[in-house]
C-alpha cells in the first residue's frame, strides 16, 4: 500500500506540493508528444476516404480473349439503387430485379482493360468484394500467368475469391441472371462451397501451382440450358500446366481426382448391387487417401490406397444388409466403383501428361535423391507410371429399416 | 516554475486566525468578535450576538428570568430546533426550580435541564457553531460561558430507494441529505466500534460537516491519513455536494474518468468498508464517495453480489461487452465504411450500400449527426419537466428513428448503430463512468473518420495508456488486470462464489486480510 500511495508524508495540509502539481513534468512531456503526433493526423487520412456511395463494387469478373486477341475484362457491378430499393425502407428486391450492371472493356492486358473500364465509370473500381474470377476457355488455354500476376499483385482482390474456367465465353456467364440468389457471383460462390466439384480459391491455385508438379486444377463450368432456363453447372475440372490449360476432366474423373485429393465430404456413391438387381447408394462422410511412391531398380511406381466411410442411404436390391457378410459384398462393390473412378482420372491425367494428383511431390519427399536425378525426366516418367489403386469402403450405419424387401413381400 | 496555488496556500487559513488587513472592515470585525471569548455579562454577550447576527429573523433570543440568579437568555435558530422540546425540557424545569438551587451558576442550571446532549461553549466561535448545528444555547448573567443543548430537529427527506441505482434484489434504502441519518444507516449495518466516523468540517461559510468512514483494522491507516491530508489541503467558501470534494481530492482532476466511486446506497458503502476502502459522507449530499475505486469496481453493480455467481458473471460479461460497443461501435462502423470496405461480408456491404445510396453525407458526418442528436435527446430527457417529457420523447423517436431515414438524411444501419450504442452505454452501473465513456467515443469517432481502423487503434491506445496511468488514491485504476494481481480476478471479470473470495483486495495493506476462514464452502456429501 505504502508503495502505491504517492509520497505525501512530507506534505502538510497547506505547504507541500500535492501529487498532481508534481506531475507538471510529465504533463509538459505529454504536450510535446501531442505536438509531435499531431502531424500524423494532418498528413495522412481524410483524402484516402472513400464512401461506399463512390464505389463500383465488382462482385464478379470474367477474363476472356477479345476478338482482336487482346484481353477482354467483363465485370458485374452492383447497383445499390436498383429497382428493388426505390422505397428507402430497404425491402429486399423481389427476384428477377437484379441490381447488377455488366460492363466490359478491352485492353492489352488485365490492368489496361481495368483502367479502360474505369474510364466508363463514375465510381471508383473496387475489387475488394469480388468473390468470383472466371476465365474463358480460350483465355485459359492461352495462359493465365499475366492475369494471376495482376490479381495477386494488386492489393484489393481477395485471396479467397473463387476461380473458375468457363466452357466458352466467360462474359456470358456474368451476364446471366439467377432466380434465387442476388447475382451470378453468389450462385457460383455457393456452388463452389457446396463442394460438388473442386473449390479453388485464388490463394489455393497459387499454392497448387507452386508445388513440385506445378500443375493446378480449376473447376470447369458451363452455362447449360435445362427446361427453357439456363443455369451454370460444374461439368468437371480443368488441368493447368505451365500456367495454361492443357486438358479437362469430365465429372466422373473429377470425382476420382477429388478422392485422390482427399476432398470427398458427404458425397453420394452409387453402385449396382452385387447380384445385379437394383442399385445401392451410400453417402461417404469421411475419406482417407494414402499415396505411397516406390522406386525400385529404376522402376517408378505409385501405390494409392483409399478408405471411405459412410452410411447406407438407399438399398434398391434384395440384399439383407443386416448380415455382415452381405454388407461386406456391398462394400466391395462400392469400392470397385471408387477404384474405377480413380483409375479413369489417373489414366486421363497421364494421357494429357499433367500430374494434377501431385505424385511428383510424393516422389520428391520420399525419394529425394532419385527425384533430383530424374526431375527433368518427370514428363516422360509420369505418362507411363505404374499406379496401383486399392479402395476400401466401410459402411458404418445401415439405417433403421434393416432388410428392404420386407415390404410387399410374403414370407 | 512557480506554483500559482502556493501563494493561496500561504494565506492565513483558519477561521479564527489573525486579522487579515486585506479584508473589509466588517469582515475583520466579525472575525475579531468570533475569536473572542464570551463576555462576563449577559448584556455584553447579547450585544455581541446582535452585532454578529444582525437582523437575521431566524435568530431567536428568548429572555428568561431565573429566580435566585437573575437574567438569562436562550438563543437558538428557528427551524433548526424543536421549540416544544425547549419549552418542555429547558424552560419549564428552570422556572419550576427553587430559587436557591442555582447558587452554583450555570452548572446547576444545566443539572435541572432534562436534555441529554449538553456541552459548554466558551467563545463566540463555538457558540455560533453550536447554534447553527441546531443547538439552543443558554446564556446566564455573570457567566462567561454558555450551555449548548442538543435539541435539533429539522425537516428532511425520508429514506427512499435511490433512483439511479436500483436493484431487483437487495436492500432498497438510500442515503438522504442529512448526515446524521446517513451515518446511522452505516452504523446500523456495521455494529462494531471498529467503524470509525471521523468528522472534518470544510467550507469557510458553509461549514459543511464531512465524515470519513472506515473500519479500523481493515482500512490501511496510510489511506485514511492520505484522505485527511487531501481534504485539508484546500480552503473554500463552501460547496453544495460531495461532487465538489471529489474534484478536489481525486488524483487526476483532468481525466474524464471518475476516480472515486459515488453511491447513494449504504449497503454499497458498507461492503466497500469491509473490503478496506474508505468512504466520505458529506452533509447535504446523498452521495457518498468511496476510494480507492478502480475501473472494475465501478463496472460492478451491487446486484452482482445479490444474484447467483453464475448469473452475476454472465451479466458482468454482458456489461463489459456493451461498454466496448459503446466505445467503439460507431467508430468501427465509420472506419470500415470509409476506408475498409473489403472487410465487410459481401452481402452485408451490398445491403449497406443500398441503404446509403441516397445519403448526402459522408459516414463520419452522419455518425456525428446522429450521436450528437441522441446525446441531446438524452440530456433533454433528464432536464425536461415531466409534463412535456412524453411529447419530446415521441418527437425524438420520430426524428431519430423514422423521419431522418425517410428524408434520406441518415441511413437505417446508422440509426441502428446509434440506438445500440445509446442503449448499451446505460449498462454501465456507474453513471459518471458511463458518461465518460460516452464522451470519449466522439474523439475516437473523429480519429476513425480521419485515419480509419488505424485511428481507432491509436485512439484506443491513447485511452488505454491514460487508464493505465490513472490512479485512485495510489491504487492503479486498471488493477487487478494491470498491474496483474491474479488472486483478485475472482471478483473482476467474474463474480466467483463467495467461498472462493476469502481474501480482501490487496490494498487493504499489511493487515490480516482474510475475510472469513471457516465454514464457507458448503459441506460435501452431507445433508
Amino acid at each position: 500500500m505504502s508503495r502505491c500511495l504517492p509520497k505525501t508524508a512530507e506534505s502538510d495540509s497547506r505547504g507541500g506540493l500535492s501529487p498532481h502539481f508534481r506531475r507538471l513534468g510529465p504533463a509538459l512531456g505529454r504536450t510535446v508528444a501531442a505536438l509531435l503526433l499531431s502531424p500524423a493526423l494532418l498528413l495522412s487520412g481524410c483524402w484516402d476516404r472513400t464512401e461506399v456511395n463512390d464505389l463500383a463494387i465488382v462482385t464478379a469478373a470474367a477474363i476472356d480473349v477479345a476478338d482482336d486477341g487482346r484481353v477482354k475484362l467483363s465485370t458485374q457491378i452492383f447497383i445499390p439503387g436498383g429497382e428493388g430499393s426505390a422505397d428507402l425502407g430497404g425491402a429486399p428486391p423481389s427476384s428477377g430485379l437484379q441490381p447488377n450492371l455488366v460492363m466490359s472493356a478491352v485492353g492489352s492486358n488485365l490492368d489496361d482493360a481495368a483502367s479502360r473500364l474505369q474510364e466508363q465509370l463514375s465510381r471508383r473500381f473496387f475489387w475488394g468484394q469480388t468473390d468470383v474470377f472466371l476465365f474463358g476457355e480460350e483465355m485459359a488455354k492461352r495462359g493465365i500467368e499475366e492475369s494471376l500476376d495482376y490479381l495477386t499483385r494488386h492489393p484489393q482482390p481477395r485471396e479467397r475469391s473463387h476461380m473458375f474456367v468457363v466452357a466458352g465465353d466467360a462474359a456470358s456467364l456474368i451476364a446471366w441472371r439467377p432466380i434465387v440468389e442476388r447475382n451470378a457471383a453468389e450462385v457460383l460462390r455457393e456452388m463452389s462451397n457446396m463442394r460438388t466439384g473442386f473449390n479453388v480459391t485464388l490463394l489455393g491455385l497459387y499454392v497448387q501451382l507452386s508445388e513440385t508438379a506445378h500443375t493446378g486444377l480449376v473447376p470447369y463450368i458451363q452455362l447449360r440450358k435445362s427446361e427453357s432456363r439456363e443455369s451454370p453447372r460444374i461439368i468437371g475440372a480443368v488441368s493447368i500446366k505451365k500456367l495454361r490449360m492443357n486438358g479437362k476432366f469430365d465429372l466422373q474423373e473429377t470425382r476420382g481426382l477429388m478422392w485422390l485429393h482427399d476432398r470427398i465430404r458427404s458425397a453420394t456413391l452409387t453402385a449396382e448391387s452385387p447380384d445385379g438387381q437394383g442399385l445401392l447408394s451410400m453417402t461417404v462422410l469421411k475419406q482417407k487417401v494414402k499415396l505411397k511412391p516406390i522406386v525400385k531398380d529404376g522402376h517408378w511406381k505409385m501405390l494409392v490406397s483409399l478408405i471411405g466411410t459412410g452410411n447406407l442411404e438407399e438399398n434398391g436390391s434384395h440384399i439383407d444388409v443386416t448380415k455382415p457378410a452381405e454388407l461386406a459384398r456391398i462394400e466391395k462393390q462400392l469400392a470397385e466403383v471408387v477404384k474405377e473412378r480413380v483409375r479413369s482420372a489417373v489414366v486421363s491425367a497421364q494421357t494429357m501428361n499433367s500430374d494434377v494428383m501431385g505424385f511428383a511431390d510424393q516422389f520428391r519427399r520420399h525419394y529425394p535423391k532419385e527425384w533430383k536425378k530424374e526431375k527433368d525426366n518427370w514428363d516422360t516418367i509420369f505418362p507411363v507410371l505404374e499406379v496401383d489403386i486399392d479402395a476400401e469402403i466401410q459402411i458404418i450405419k445401415i439405417g433403421l429399416t434393416g432388410r428392404s424387401n420386407t415390404l410387399g413381400e410374403d414370407k | 516554475m512557480k506554483d500559482p496555488r502556493q501563494s493561496v496556500a500561504e494565506k492565513p487559513g483558519k477561521w479564527n486566525a489573525k486579522v487579515d488587513p486585506r479584508l473589509s472592515a466588517t469582515l475583520n470585525r466579525q472575525r475579531e468578535l468570533l475569536s473572542s471569548p464570551l463576555a462576563a455579562t449577559l448584556e455584553g454577550n447579547l450585544a455581541a450576538l446582535g452585532e454578529l447576527y444582525g437582523e437575521s429573523i431566524d435568530f431567536i433570543r428568548q429572555p428568561l428570568d431565573l429566580k435566585g440568579w437573575g437574567e438569562a437568555t436562550i438563543v437558538f435558530i428557528e427551524g433548526l430546533c424543536d421549540s416544544s422540546e425547549i419549552e418542555r425540557s429547558v424552560i419549564a424545569p428552570l422556572k419550576e426550580s427553587e430559587p436557591q438551587q442555582f447558587a452554583g451558576g450555570l452548572a446547576d442550571m444545566v443539572a435541572a435541564i432534562t436534555i441529554s446532549g449538553i456541552s459548554f461553549v466558551d467563545t463566540f466561535d463555538e457558540l455560533a457553531d453550536a447554534v447553527s448545528k441546531g443547538n439552543a444555547v443558554l446564556l446566564a448573567d455573570r457567566e462567561p460561558r454558555g450551555a449548548a443543548m442538543h435539541v435539533s430537529k429539522w425537516s428532511m427527506r425520508s429514506i427512499e430507494e435511490p433512483e439511479a441505482e436500483t436493484v431487483v434484489r437487495g436492500p432498497r434504502e438510500g442515503f438522504v441529505e442529512t448526515l446524521r441519518v446517513n451515518t446511522s444507516l452505516l452504523r446500523r449495518r456495521l455494529r462494531t466500534p471498529a467503524l470509525k466516523l471521523k468528522e472534518i468540517t470544510l467550507g469557510r461559510y458553509t461549514k459543511t460537516a464531512c465524515v470519513l468512514a472506515y473500519i479500523e483494522g481493515i482500512a490501511e491507516p496510510e489511506l485514511v491519513r492520505e484522505f485527511e491530508i487531501r481534504l485539508n489541503r484546500f480552503e473554500v467558501d463552501g460547496f453544495m455536494d460531495s461532487a465538489f470534494l471529489e474534484e478536489m481530492i481525486e488524483d487526476n482532476p483532468r481525466s474524464p474518468f471518475p476516480q472515486l466511486q459515488s453511491t447513494e446506497r449504504p449497503d454499497v458503502v458498507c461492503a466497500n468498508l469491509l473490503d478496506g476502502r474508505v468512504a466520505l459522507l458529506t452533509d447535504g449530499s446523498p452521495n457518498a464517495l468511496i476510494a480507492p475505486a478502480t475501473f472494475f469496481s465501478m463496472m460492478q453493480s451491487p446486484e452482482d453480489y445479490y444474484q447467483r455467481p453464475l448469473v452475476a458473471t454472465a451479466i458482468r460479461w454482458l456489461r463489459m461487452l456493451f461498454s466496448l460497443i459503446t466505445l467503439f461501435m460507431p467508430s468501427i462502423y465509420v472506419a470500415v465504411l470509409s476506408y475498409h470496405q473489403e472487410m465487410i461480408p459481401t452481402s452485408l456491404l451490398l445491403t449497406i450500400s443500398k441503404s446509403r445510396e441516397q445519403i448526402p453525407f459522408p459516414a463520419l458526418v452522419e455518425a456525428l449527426l446522429m450521436e450528437i442528436t441522441f446525446e441531446a435527446l438524452r440530456e433533454a430527457g433528464i432536464r425536461l419537466p415531466k409534463q412535456v417529457g412524453a411529447a419530446v420523447s415521441i418527437v425524438g423517436a420520430l426524428v431519430i428513428g423514422q423521419a431522418a431515414i425517410a428524408a434520406g438524411i441518415v441511413s437505417s444501419p446508422m440509426v441502428m448503430v446509434v440506438a445500440i450504442t445509446g442503449v448499451s452505454s446505460f449498462l454501465i452501473p456507474n453513471y459518471s463512468l458511463g458518461i465518460a465513456i460516452r464522451l470519449i467515443r466522439f474523439p475516437i469517432m473523429l480519429c476513425a473518420g480521419v485515419l480509419g481502423l488505424y485511428g481507432i487503434v491509436l485512439a484506443g491506445l491513447f485511452v488505454l495508456v491514460h487508464l493505465l496511468a490513472l490512479r485512485s488514491f495510489g491504487v492503479p485504476y486498471m488493477s487487478p488486470i494491470a498491474p496483474l494481481q491474479a488472486s483478485e480476478w475472482k471478483d473482476t471479470l467474474i463474480r466467483a462464489p463467495r467461498y472462493w473470495m476469502s481474501d480482501r483486495p490487496h490494498f487493504t495493506g499489511p493487515y490480516w486480510n482474510r475475510r472469513r476462514f471457516r465454514f464457507l464452502r458448503p459441506p460435501e456429501g452431507r445433508e
